[in-house]
């Protein structure tokens, strides 16, 4: 999951806001201080589709898109894949909690020997 | 030419001294085991540090001459050169293809490493802001409305602990308290410039691999130690494993497998504390730097003439 473009962000901010919408409708919402060619916004519009972050269905001789996950969604797979990222990257200029991943059976023993701790302080 | 014969026979001559410097220092690393994390912190920072200084030190020592003719003529000492060879940024120096060979080379390697750890550096840039714009800050918190184990402190301009939504659900409370607490510990200290100025130190230096391994172990240990103090040592504990339990599940691409690291920091949050013995190692590297810089600015001249005598050795 890449993070979205400029205008990739506005396209998809409109379509969350009134789903499901055709090209034209968009490019209408769109207009003012970002104003975009009909072109640019159906050009969006099929790359987000191609990425599988909008579905779209025929309208007459239009398509009508809406988006496949909700904000909160998409939001929650690019921070997983910016996590993931930063998580894979190394450790320049960051500090982390725990430097690296260890195995379930060091980590259930770790834990045992706290609750024996805690048993016999 | 001449600029360039300069600076593949400066390569040539600075680099092994750095090597063989950086090599001697390094059974210094072996006294932190009896030294608290504050101090082990200071010697590691201090080994980081003392081959990059020195190199500057010694480029500057060595192109000073040429510099301050640029300035004021009086002070070429470009004439008079009888005795041994000449170091100069505008009449080159003698080199022999062989040396040249080994300052390209030793140019080359320290350029890759140091292009390598700033590309790094701008990549967690990159990353850390990318999340926390996804994030909500609140009081140098970031939470991340991510499922993995993040638990973070980054920030080279604003410090700044990243949390995922994921281990503030997964922690228990007091694990959570004593997880941020341990994060606040590093944004407060800086940890991440200074994690950042010490990974491009650690690209001029050799052997700084072992030193920077130290210095990341002592920084986590200070900042168990601050959570500790707080929160309890089994509380830190608890939550070193809560977050290494969430970093098991599966997620592209994640680091090394280090098991030793938890369990050594584990054992010692449950461990009883010694009293540790304290150290001034950075403060006594801070003043020999700033000695030897005075000394530098004073007696440059003898300094570079040192150079060239040492290179009329190498080349002769």
């Amino acid at each position: 999951m890449s993070h979205l473009g400029e205008l990739e962000q506005v396209v998809m901010e409109a379509v969350w806001a009134h789903p499901p919408s055709t090209v034209r409708e968009i490019a209408d919402r769109m207009r003012g201080d970002a104003d975009r060619a009909y072109t640019t916004v159906m050009t969006t519009l099929d790359r987000l589709h191609r990425k599988g972050l909008l579905r779209r269905e025929k309208d007459g001789l239009a398509w009508r898109y809406d988006a496949a996950m909700s904000r909160a969604e998409h939001e929650r797979l690019v921070a997983d894949a910016l996590a993931s990222a930063l998580l894979a990257h190394g450790d320049a200029g960051l500090a982390a909690l725990v430097d690296a991943s260890a195995d379930g059976a060091l980590l259930d023993r770790l834990e045992a020997l706290i609750a024996a701790r805690r048993g016999h302080p | 030419m001449s600029t360039l014969s300069f600076v593949l026979a400066v390569g040539a001559l600075v680099w092994p001294i750095i090597w063989l410097v950086a090599a001697l220092a390094l059974p210094f690393l072996a006294a932190r085991r009896h030294l608290s994390p504050p101090s082990r912190i200071e010697l590691t920072t201090a080994l980081l540090l003392a081959p990059a200084l020195l190199t500057l030190t010694l480029l500057g020592t060595i192109a000073a001459p040429s510099l301050l003719a640029l300035i004021d003529p009086s002070r070429d000492h470009c004439l008079g050169h009888g005795h041994h060879l000449h170091l100069c940024l505008w009449h080159g120096a003698e080199l022999p293809p062989w040396l040249a060979w080994i300052g390209a080379a030793m140019w080359t390697v320290t350029g890759v490493r140091l292009t390598h750890a700033a590309l790094q550096l701008m990549e967690t840039e990159r990353l850390g802001a990318a999340l926390t714009a996804l994030g909500h800050m609140d009081d140098a918190v970031c939470v991340v409305p991510s499922s993995r184990g993040l638990c973070h402190a980054v920030g080279l301009v604003r410090p700044r602990v990243l949390v995922s939504k994921a281990v503030m659900e997964r922690l228990a409370p007091d694990e959570l308290d004593a997880a941020l607490a341990h994060e606040r510990a590093h944004v407060k200290h800086g940890d991440p410039r200074w994690s950042a100025a010490l990974t491009l130190a650690a690209a001029i230096s050799p052997f700084s691999g072992w030193v920077m391994a130290a210095w990341r172990d002592a920084v986590e240990d200070a900042a168990d130690d601050a959570a500790a103090a707080s929160c309890g040592g089994e509380a830190v504990s608890r939550a070193l494993i809560a977050v290494a339990r969430l970093r098991l599940e599966p997620a592209p691409g994640l680091g090394l497998v280090q098991p030793q690291g938890l369990e050594r920091r584990v054992m010692r949050l449950l461990a009883p504390r010694p009293t540790p013995r304290g150290s001034r190692a950075l403060w006594g590297a801070l003043a020999l730097a700033t000695l030897t810089g005075i000394g530098i600015g004073w007696g440059h001249e003898g300094l570079h003439h040192a150079a060239e005598e040492l290179w009329s050795a190498l080349v002769r």
